[in-house]
């Protein structure tokens, strides 16, 4: 604690310093809020104060979190595009709030609300079944689920998307049972009620590591790091991923020199490995974007879930 | 008690129908293979009115909790009452320091029959106690009114 | 198993967590001193400021509360007749005949004692049988979760003192308000009405902190400010000392009630007060004096004083392993964890065995602290009794406003709390139990997500229940409560469970 703040004030000492030498009142000149949408400690919030923890010292200026949760995690984002934009309140956001809710139910907000800074990073996911599971592989589990339903736990979207485009693509029929949360849903396919699951590492790591669990596929993008011999579904043939993403976001009309200023920061504060640590804890990894291809990301994610999500039978009439 | 539990019944009632009239605008099963948002709502409605048939049939006996005289012949419990509702009504408007304080004072002052000087002095007493605690040593954002925003200017506040 | 001991030591072992756990056991006590001020609504009080802490720590100070109650309402319950709290009635009988008798402190030192022995049992139990009952419930899936909700729902209307119908449409009521919110499957909304602080339904704080805080601050202020009559507690730490005779006879009820609270405390609807009532029954048909119960027998305080203490460590099984709470108390410790971002469950020891461990760890010491505490400072706590209605009162009244907008930032839950103070005002004078609504309020969610994942996995049959015995199982058990109660409506009556 003590060492942080002594470094914190060594940076604010060098800001000063280099105050004459940019001739005028540099922005921010106070601090800027963090409106984040889930509760303090879970993963989103763990990670947005890891890496504002590592901005604020870029900034020079503190960076305050407000966990504004409610609505399903659309609270924040619609407290967001209603603030003043003048750069000081900005908001942590990812696939579920931006590109998925609103296909599930209304919002005080569109894409079009809000300005775009950096992504930072990247959430992950896998498809597991219990131990003495008859389904060896990807394959074998696909294939089964050609011929007879076969039932998964997942929380919500976008976790059982990735089941859903293969029932989508390649005329799979997989049952997608709901749960709370994903220690549930991977418990409920320890005790064999469900036959899958599709979920995050936080949940699967522990059962896997006790050997009550296999991991078949990674639905990502790139295989998890702690089992670099499970494939993802893309190298097991199958053209299907779950892409969700966290960044920040900030009201629509903020200037282009602040967004500049918060979107370097950001940026540079994501690439410490301080954060990559802290966001491994919640089974992310760092994937860096910048503005405008975070924002492209997040426009194609609205448009590919929207059809998902409405074929699953889940959007919103 | 028995003709007061049988009104609590009655208006059991009339929440179940309410509440199965809402409730019967949403989908009993989802063309998605499975039960909808309004199944369990649909059933919980039909069963909260039978218990309140039986409630009806079945009241019990005994005294009203609380004496069985009408708690609004009582100074204290109106005090305290419009207190209650006062601060949840004004809040939006005024913020928590004055509605508090007025809350406090008309309490002490109207339903205690205190002298105006100890009302005063508690009332500052609890609401400064309250705000410190809450506000400035938890953090809690508090809800904005005239006397959050000046004490949010000394930096002792944050505002929700 | 020494292991995990080891670590939930070392997590206990922080000034942090220390202090919580010496706070929480402190103001337990308090509480449980002062009539009406029950557990349910104290934990309410301190659910927003335990936000601010890791759920660990909130949970300890949290847990350090609901046991520190059961030691504080023996010493209302012993020196003035008055129960602090719902699981200390029967204590009133005996414990108040012996003070009478001049053995005040005896009765205070033999229950001191006795819950001490019988809390360290139950955390015992609770350390040795949650491991494998976890395990065992990994074979609970969506069928036995629903079953096993109703049965709990059954049981509770069946043992409220209210009567089975009037507990029942409570329960009902608190599932229908847990209903409330966006459908947790299709995200439909359900009963919001465009309030946006509906979405996510109606919130644990307005909830509790209404029914529980408010309603309980109009009754205060129906009840007339009139000082109450104190008997007076022993001066020195010796004068607490039981004589010979009076440890030979305890001995045995103490034994016994700490296993029999243990048990009572695991089922759902069971907890403190059943556990102590059916000591009583049990203490009084044993013993060789039955002609001085009611008159100061010390078997009538020993035997229900230590049967509430194990009562109250048995209910975290349920709660930690299954994420079950069997009564409002446990209701809202589970709702803390919610809110904490924890699911309860058979994982919690592989996936947060530092909470896990950490709070058993904490159940020890605060059982220490409170034989330490209890005695000495037994003048003290009477003391908290003296505090004029006015001060306590408007102290609760503002402390529920700020905690009930603290939790969701929003004017809404301020409104729905008050509203929920003066439903739970009437509902309490016409002999309505809250303890079934807000448990039922807080199942609610999960029990209907389990039906409709049952009938998910079955593709829509209901039948295929015979295939789930266990299910099966409760939903006999259930189903035969329920008509017992209609039927025999003469049934031991047993004191509601929190809250009041």
């Amino acid at each position: 604690m003590e060492i942080a703040m002594k470094r914190r004030g060594l940076i604010l000492g060098s800001s000063l310093l280099a105050v004459p030498a940019l001739a005028q009142a540099r922005w921010p000149d106070r601090e800027v809020t963090v409106l984040v949408p889930f509760g303090a400690g879970g993963s989103t919030d763990v990670s947005v104060r890891a890496i504002c923890a590592e901005a604020e010292k870029i900034l020079g200026v503190p960076m305050q979190i407000v966990n504004r949760t409610g609505g399903q995690g659309t609270a924040a984002p619609t407290q967001v595009s209603q603030a003043r934009p003048d750069g000081h309140t900005i908001g942590s956001a990812a696939m579920s709030g931006l590109a998925i809710a609103p296909h599930m139910f209304e919002v005080g907000y569109t894409l079009d609300s809000f300005a775009y800074l950096p992504g930072t990073a990247r959430f992950l996911y896998g498809i597991g079944v219990r131990a003495d599971s008859p389904y060896g592989s990807i394959q074998d589990l696909v294939n089964a689920a050609k011929a007879r339903r076969i039932t998964f736990s997942a929380t919500g979207p976008p976790n059982n998307l990735g089941l859903f485009d293969l029932n989508r693509k390649y005329g799979t029929r997989f049952g997608f049972v709901p749960f709370q949360s994903g220690a549930e849903a991977v418990t409920a396919a320890i005790g064999g009620h469900v036959e899958a699951t599709s979920q995050t590492p936080p949940e699967m790591i522990p059962a896997i590591q006790s050997g009550r669990m296999r991991m078949l596929a990674s639905a990502s993008p790139a295989r998890w790091k702690e089992f670099p011999d499970v494939p993802t579904l893309r190298e097991a043939g199958f053209d299907v991923t779950i892409e969700s993403l966290l960044g920040f976001v900030a009201p629509r009309g903020v200037p282009a020199e602040r967004l500049a200023v918060l979107g370097d920061a950001i940026q540079r504060a994501a690439a410490m490995p301080a954060v990559e640590e802290a966001l491994g804890r919640f089974g992310m990894v760092p994937a860096i974007q910048t503005a405008p291809e975070f924002e492209r990301a997040i426009r194609e994610g609205f448009v590919r879930y929207g059809e998902q999500l409405r074929e699953a039978g889940l959007a919103r009439r | 008690m028995r003709g007061y539990a049988r009104g609590v019944g009655i208006a059991a009632l009339i929440f179940a129908g309410l509440a199965g009239w809402e409730a019967s605008r949403l989908q009993t099963w989802s063309p998605f293979e499975g039960p909808g948002p309004g199944l369990v709502p649909q059933i919980l409605a039909v069963l909260i009115a039978i218990a309140a048939i039986g409630v009806m049939a079945a009241p019990g006996d005994g005294e009203l909790e609380g004496g069985e005289a009408s708690p609004l012949r009582s100074r204290c419990f109106l005090a305290y009452g419009a207190a209650m509702l006062g601060v949840a009504i004004a809040l939006p408007y005024l913020g928590f320091i004055v509605t508090g304080f007025a809350a406090t004072l008309l309490v002490l002052r109207f339903g205690e029959n205190r002298p105006m000087r100890e009302s005063l002095l508690w009332s500052v007493a609890l609401v400064a106690g309250v705000t410190l605690l809450f506000g400035t040593a938890l953090g809690v954002p508090f809800p904005e009114g005239a006397a959050e925003r000046l004490i949010a200017s000394f930096g002792l506040l944050r505002l929700g | 198993m020494m292991d995990g001991l080891l670590q939930g030591f070392g997590v206990l072992m922080t000034f942090q967590n220390l202090s919580l756990c010496l706070i929480g056991a402190v103001l337990g006590t308090l509480v449980g001193v002062l009539p009406g001020l029950g557990p349910a609504t104290t934990i309410a009080l301190l659910l927003p400021i335990s936000l601010k802490l890791d759920p660990t720590g909130a949970i300890i100070l949290l847990a350090g509360i609901y046991y520190g109650v059961a030691y504080g309402g023996t010493i209302t319950s012993v020196l003035m007749r008055i129960p602090g709290e719902a699981s200390s009635v029967v204590t009133c009988i005996d414990g108040y005949a012996m003070a009478r008798k001049g053995r005040a402190g005896a009765a205070l030192g033999i229950a001191a004692i006795g819950s001490f022995i019988a809390g360290t049992f139950g955390v015992l139990g609770v350390m040795l049988l949650s491991p494998p009952l976890a395990e065992l419930v990994i074979a609970f899936g969506p069928w036995e979760y629903a079953a096993l909700m109703l049965a709990g729902l059954s049981l509770i209307a069946f043992f409220a003192a209210s009567g089975v119908a009037k507990a029942a449409l409570m329960a009902l009521v608190g599932l229908f308000l847990g209903s409330v919110g966006l459908d947790p499957i299709t995200g439909t909304s359900r009963f919001t009405f465009g309030i946006p602080a509906l979405v996510d339904g109606v919130n644990i704080a307005p909830l509790a902190l209404g029914l529980f805080g408010l309603s309980e601050l109009l009754f205060l202020a129906l009840s007339g400010d009139k000082k109450p009559e104190i008997l007076r507690p022993p001066s020195t730490l010796l004068g607490f000392m039981p004589n010979r005779t009076e440890w030979k006879r305890s001995a045995m009820p103490i034994a016994r009630g700490s296993v029999l609270g243990f048990f009572v405390g695991l089922l759902p609807g069971g907890g403190a007060v059943l556990a102590s009532f059916l000591s009583y029954a049990v203490e009084k048909r044993l013993t060789k004096y039955p002609e001085e119960f009611g008159k100061g027998a010390i078997e009538g305080v020993a035997g229900p004083e230590s049967a509430n203490n194990s009562g109250t460590a048995g209910a975290f099984i349920p709660l930690l392993t299954l994420g079950i709470p069997s009564n409002a108390v446990t209701a809202l410790l589970l709702g803390a964890l919610l809110v904490h971002g924890v699911q309860p469950g058979p994982m919690i020891l592989e996936r947060q065995p530092e909470l896990y461990w950490g709070v058993i760890a904490s159940m020890y010491l605060g059982n220490f602290i409170l034989l330490v505490l209890n005695l000495p400072f037994v003048g003290f706590f009477v003391r908290a009794l003296e505090v004029p209605r006015r001060f306590m009162a408007t102290a609760i009244l503002l402390v529920c406003v700020i905690g009930t907008w603290s939790t969701g930032l929003n004017h809404f839950d301020v409104l729905l709390a008050a509203a929920f103070g003066i439903v739970g005002f009437l509902l309490r004078r016409g002999g309505f139990d809250l303890g079934p609504l807000v448990l039922a309020y807080v199942l609610g969610p999960t029990l209907e997500r389990s039906l409709r994942q049952a009938l998910l996995i079955s593709d829509g049959d209901l039948t295929q229940v015979v295939h789930h015995p266990i299910a099966l199982g409760f939903l006999i058990v259930s189903a035969a409560v329920l008509l017992s109660g209609l039927v025999f409506r003469k049934r031991p009556a047993v004191v509601q469970d929190g809250g009041s």
